[in-house]
């Protein structure tokens, strides 16, 4: 894009706020010292996104405050990036503390393996930057028209590639990481480098970076705990007795719709090929590359790859791609993938230290009267005998951890009431966005709902036999997707207070759009729907047959095979 | 005409057909069409294709929007209008002066519906207005309703229907049928913005609109003191949250048919009642019978009424204590009365019911009244402006609560408008003009306001006469209270005016935010070069509020800036202060 034919005024409003930002910094230092607003301007709050902070205001008071004359009870909203949700004792123990100190006293852990603190206010931003900093970490780019944070299955099970593949995920997420020193001068307090000794700010996205987000993720078969196909790319690890072959690319997935915009639909990725380990980076570049280029500048909500591979078609898309690389992709090689859930309590890897997998409800890391998980975390960090690792349902593995350490670990969780217990299959696979009060974007509760929802639809799960069942469960309150609902073998997604549209027929590896059952349903309409599914489901499933598939074949609802059909 | 500017004959003929041919309307329309193509101004060529302005016709275009789709939809009326040579004004509807509606000529509403039913935020004020008994008679009014709604949801487009359905009890009338859409709502709403457009085109352009002028009529009712106007409460809202240690209320009251004018910086007198629970504990004390009638004031009124509406008996005074003490004759109290420190120590937080059991003695009941003094009234600076609100006065009360000696004590007037007065109670006012504290006359000075909790008031007042009539003023507020985020008081009014340029700067310190306290008078000090210069250009200097502290400190403080700023002594910063005051520059309203 060169700068002088650009006709700003027919493209999106961001891309001129984008441009005008300067690399980013926009008025931030302003907003941040003007005293008598706890916001941050209008086109800066488009800014702050790329560096990971989005500004929110709490909701629930929201029309006293307007009838007190008060502006609203304005936060932030901080995502720390954590590429393939990898962090060690010591970090997990300052965000522990920042939590405390700058935000409203817990953690959560994203459906992209970030941290999020929620609630911290205008003036504890710098602060907690600086900290999150002095904790090795950052939030540029968690947000915002870039490469957000890459993805990467946190479970190494029986695999040796484990550590491998995310490195590569580290490398894919540095070398798409944007270069601004914007970052460094308003968080860090970095001197301003003279303008022209820089040379080119943003070799790769240039002065208005990409059209929309762009997320990335890789998985190892024969999981899919980072649902590859809602990435805008996704990498299945091809591993041949124990060597990292390369991987299969998946490309144009992505979950986000608005209700009543027929143009947007959700979309599971394309499969293109396979690329040797070596041009992963490469090929994660060229694919950037074709989607800055090509991608929709105009509308914003057509702007994600999924819209501009669908509009090139796959093969123009390909050859776009295959123009920029030096090589062809190879054929797509074989894989199978079985699930895209946790795998929680006690495994050992192959080469001998333990895992455990802790199921984290709504990824809300908490102390809750007796049941102190926060603090019990906390202690088990401080004993540094372990990594811990985000994963993509929202949940957390603690991980490296010795054969004779596990006792330790144990008392702890069981000191503080943490001890993994049962849980329902469907409860072990649900994921609930942060939705009210604070995302500005939701229609309904998702978070704060979505446990006692469960509580209920487990009754019926218990009369039918199918409480250790697993099924994959999500609820989003929205229709943008951050809990990728349109994958669940159940899904909600909010349409109003306590109404939610009901999608049944995704696949338990995530391989599958599910499609609208009911719309605009409340909890008492819910249940009545759900329950005589489920006694059908516990009374004629075929041997192994997953929820998401029954309904299908019993013809509940039908698979949706042009993503374009999708009703919302 | 000679041909010196090169128009030939034919040319000319053809200007000369045209020119006959139009009326003196065009003529001036085509004239300021011609200098428009002169300067190169592309606005009016491209008004070459519009229709003469029919601004005569007042038309007003609401919306009430919450994911942005109504602002869209009116917005296009807006701009079709507009094309058409229509001028129409648009607003959103948390915006629009409520006191405009009567005067509306044509009025369009664009609104959307959420949840079961319920407005959005924008429109919540408004619709609860509408909806309720201070919305005005609306005959004259033309109006229309575009409802936007889900039909997936129980009460489609419900906000639409209250609006159209208020519209109508109001005597307005509908000039195209509401219209209710759906999630994809461009196709009716393009259809209805041509029934609106097609209706306005009907219209004539009105001439000479005949202007009524009513003169005040010759006898003008004076209230006062003794003879307090009744006024309608309209509105009660607290203005700090619940965790706020500071219980503050902004009311609103009806001054309409009372012809009660007032200016900025004026402050009203509150006539209260005293608590009934303290009423009592007197009439219990004497074991008195509250029917019996007692003399106040030359007239015959009960004992609960003569303690409850005429005496006053929350707070004590020296005389009192003097007087009762002629009576009672107790020996401490004589004590006392010689300790003027302890005397002073007593009276702070003591009422009538404390000085009979601290000090009891022989009196009688009408004795006792017989010392009181009569309830005097309680004066609050009036915060809202006259040009704006004509009709109405708008205060900032702060209910006063304290424990004293182990009981709940309230302040008399404040907790009178706390607790006993209601949305549409009719309270005892009158105005107390207050010629000390007023805008400079020329409408170019410069403004500082200093203020701390309530005492930001009058500026608020002053605010909205300078949106109304003096742009050109320089202003600048110092606001203090204890937090940001609970007691930031007409915090959405200031940040309005700071964006339309009505107030200039804005300093703001909350004193328990931070770990050191900080007021307004540091807040002074950080700005001391930039007051200063501020000074020195001749700005009046305003300060509102606590008497015995803030507006000390703050005096205080502005002698220090200007002994240092000024790199004088501090005796001839006591003159400039002096010099201030003596030229109406330094003013004051303190309690």
């Amino acid at each position: 894009m060169s700068d002088q034919n650009i006709n700003w005024a027919e493209l999106s409003e961001v891309e001129k706020i984008k441009v005008d930002s300067n690399y980013l910094r926009g008025t931030l230092a302003e907003s941040l010292a003007d005293p008598i607003t706890g916001a941050i301007a209008v086109d800066d709050r488009q800014v702050s996104k790329f560096h990971g902070i989005y500004q929110q205001f709490d909701r629930d008071t929201e029309r006293e405050r307007k009838k007190t004359k008060l502006e609203p009870d304005f936060s932030f909203l901080i995502r720390v990036r954590v590429p393939g949700g990898l962090v060690n004792a010591d970090q997990w123990l300052q965000m522990d503390q920042i939590a405390d100190e700058y935000a409203n006293g817990t953690l959560k852990l994203t459906t992209r393996q970030a941290f999020q603190f929620h609630g911290v206010l205008k003036g504890n931003l710098k602060p907690s930057i600086q900290s999150i900093n002095k904790a090795l970490l950052d939030t540029i780019a968690a947000c915002g028209d870039v490469n957000r944070n890459v993805m990467a299955s946190p479970h190494p099970y029986g695999s040796n590639v484990f550590d491998q593949v995310q490195d590569y995920a580290n490398k894919v997420s540095d070398h798409l990481t944007p270069r601004t020193p914007a970052y460094y001068e308003i968080w860090l307090d970095q001197k301003k480098v003279a303008e022209g000794s820089q040379g080119e700010v943003e070799p790769l996205y240039g002065p208005v970076y990409l059209p929309r987000k762009f997320k990335i993720g890789f998985t190892i078969p024969p999981f899919n705990d980072t649902d590859v196909f809602t990435q805008d790319i996704g990498f299945i690890a091809i591993e041949n007795n124990g060597v990292l072959e390369g991987f299969n690319v998946v490309a144009g997935g992505g979950m986000g719709t608005t209700f009543g915009d027929a143009e947007t639909y959700p979309r599971l990725g394309t499969v293109l090929g396979f690329v040797k380990a070596e041009n992963t980076v490469d090929v994660a570049e060229k694919i950037v590359l074709v989607q800055k280029e090509q991608g929709n500048r105009k509308i914003r909500k057509n702007a994600r790859l999924k819209y501009t591979i669908d509009r090139l078609g796959i093969d123009k898309f390909k050859e776009l791609l295959h123009e920029k690389l030096a090589y062809e992709l190879e054929a797509a090689r074989e894989y199978a993938l079985i699930r895209n859930g946790d795998k929680f309590g006690w495994h050992q890897s192959v080469n001998g230290d333990w895992y455990l997998g802790l199921f984290i409800e709504g990824g809300r890391v908490k102390d809750v009267e007796s049941v102190k998980t926060k603090t019990a975390l906390r202690e088990i960090a401080d004993l540094n005998i372990s990594d811990f690792r985000l994963s993509g349902n929202q949940n957390l593995i603690l991980g490296k951890i010795k054969g004779e350490d596990k006792n330790k670990i144990n008392e702890i969780l069981k000191k503080y009431d943490s001890l993994p217990s049962t849980i329902s299959g469907t409860r072990s696979n649900s994921i609930a966005c942060v939705a009210l009060n604070t995302c500005s974007l939701a229609f309904a509760e998702a978070e704060r709902y979505l446990p006692s929802l469960i509580d209920k639809i487990e009754n019926s799960l218990s009369d039918f036999g199918l409480f250790k069942d697993e099924i994959v469960i999500r609820m989003t309150g929205c229709a943008n997707g951050c809990g990728r609902p349109y994958v669940a073998e159940i899904g909600f997604i909010g349409k109003g207070p306590g109404r939610y549209n009901l999608y049944l027929g995704g696949n338990f590896n995530g391989t599958r759009l599910n499609n609208l059952y009911r719309e605009n349903v409340n909890e008492e309409e819910i249940l009545q729907e759900l329950r005589p599914i489920l006694e059908d489901y516990s009374q004629n499933r075929t041997e192994g047959e997953h929820f998401g598939n029954f309904v299908i074949r019993k013809q509940y609802i039908k698979e949706i095979l042009n993503p374009k059909d999708f009703k919302h | 005409m000679t041909n010196q500017y090169q128009i030939n004959n034919e040319q000319l003929t053809k200007i000369n057909e045209l020119v006959k041919e139009l009326n003196q309307e065009q003529l001036v329309w085509l004239n300021g069409y011609i200098s428009g193509l002169i300067n190169g101004d592309t606005s009016s060529t491209n008004t070459l294709a519009t229709a003469p302005s029919k601004s005569s016709e007042k038309i007003t275009i609401l919306y009430g929007t919450h994911t942005g789709h109504s602002k869209e939809i009116a917005l296009d009326l807006y701009d079709r209008l507009s094309s058409l040579g229509f001028s129409p004004s648009l607003k959103a509807l948390d915006e629009y002066k409520k006191t405009d509606l009567k005067k509306e000529q044509y009025l369009f509403l664009v609104v959307s519906t959420h949840g079961e039913g319920e407005p959005p935020i924008q429109a919540e004020e408004f619709h609860e207005y509408i909806l309720g008994n201070r919305a005005p008679k609306l005959e004259g009014t033309k109006y229309s309703v575009l409802a936007l709604g889900d039909k997936s949801y129980k009460k489609f487009c419900q906000t639409g229907i209250d609006f159209d359905e208020a519209f109508k009890k109001l005597g307005a009338e509908e000039i195209v049928p509401i219209q209710k859409v759906d999630v994809a709502y461009e196709e009716i709403a393009n259809n209805w913005i041509d029934s609106v457009t097609n209706e306005l085109q009907k219209i004539q352009p009105a001439t000479n609109p005949t202007v009524s002028v009513e003169n005040s009529p010759a006898k003008k009712k004076k209230f006062n003191r003794t003879n307090p106007f009744y006024a309608e409460v309209l509105d009660k809202v607290r203005i700090t949250t619940k965790q706020s240690e500071k219980e503050i209320y902004h009311v609103e009251i009806s001054l309409e048919d009372s012809e009660i004018e007032y200016q900025a910086g004026d402050s009203i007198g509150v006539l209260p009642s005293n608590p009934v629970d303290l009423v009592d504990l007197i009439i219990n004390y004497f074991a008195d019978d509250p029917e019996r009638m007692v003399q106040v004031g030359g007239k015959d009124v009960s004992l609960f009424r003569a303690l409850q509406h005429k005496l006053e008996i929350t707070v004590l005074n020296r005389e009192v204590l003097e007087k009762y003490n002629e009576i009672v004759k107790n020996k401490e109290l004589a004590t006392l009365l010689e300790n003027e420190e302890a005397q002073d120590q007593y009276l702070y937080g003591a009422d009538a019911i404390d000085l009979l059991e601290d000090f009891p003695g022989e009196i009688q009941t009408d004795e006792f009244l017989g010392i009181l003094r009569l309830l005097y009234a309680r004066l609050y600076s009036i915060s809202s402006g006259p040009t704006q609100n004509p009709e109405e006065v708008h205060i900032t009360v702060a209910s006063l609560r304290y424990k004293h000696k182990k009981r709940d004590r309230n302040g008399t007037c404040s907790t009178y408008i706390s607790d006993q007065i209601n949305v549409g109670d009719h309270i005892p006012i009158f105005i107390e003009k207050n010629e000390a504290f007023r805008l400079p006359k020329e409408t170019d000075k410069s403004l500082i306001m200093v203020g701390a909790g309530t005492g930001v008031a009058p500026y608020r007042s002053f605010l909205q006469e300078i949106e109304q009539n003096n742009k050109q003023t320089n202003s600048w507020l110092f606001f203090g209270n204890q937090r940001f985020k609970e007691d930031f008081l007409y915090q959405v009014e200031w940040q309005k005016y700071l964006q339309k340029g009505v107030l200039n700067k804005l300093d703001v310190a909350f004193s328990r935010d931070q770990n050191e306290k900080e007021y307004v008078q540091h807040k002074l000090k950080q700005k001391a070069s930039e007051v200063f210069q501020w000074l020195e250009n001749g700005a009046h200097f305003y300060i509102c509020g606590d008497k015995n502290y803030m507006a000390k400190d703050v005096q205080e403080t502005l002698k220090e800036i200007i002994t240092s700023e000024g790199g004088i002594t501090a005796e001839k910063a006591d003159e400039y202060l002096k010099k201030l005051k003596k030229e109406r520059r330094l003013l004051l309203d303190v309690y």
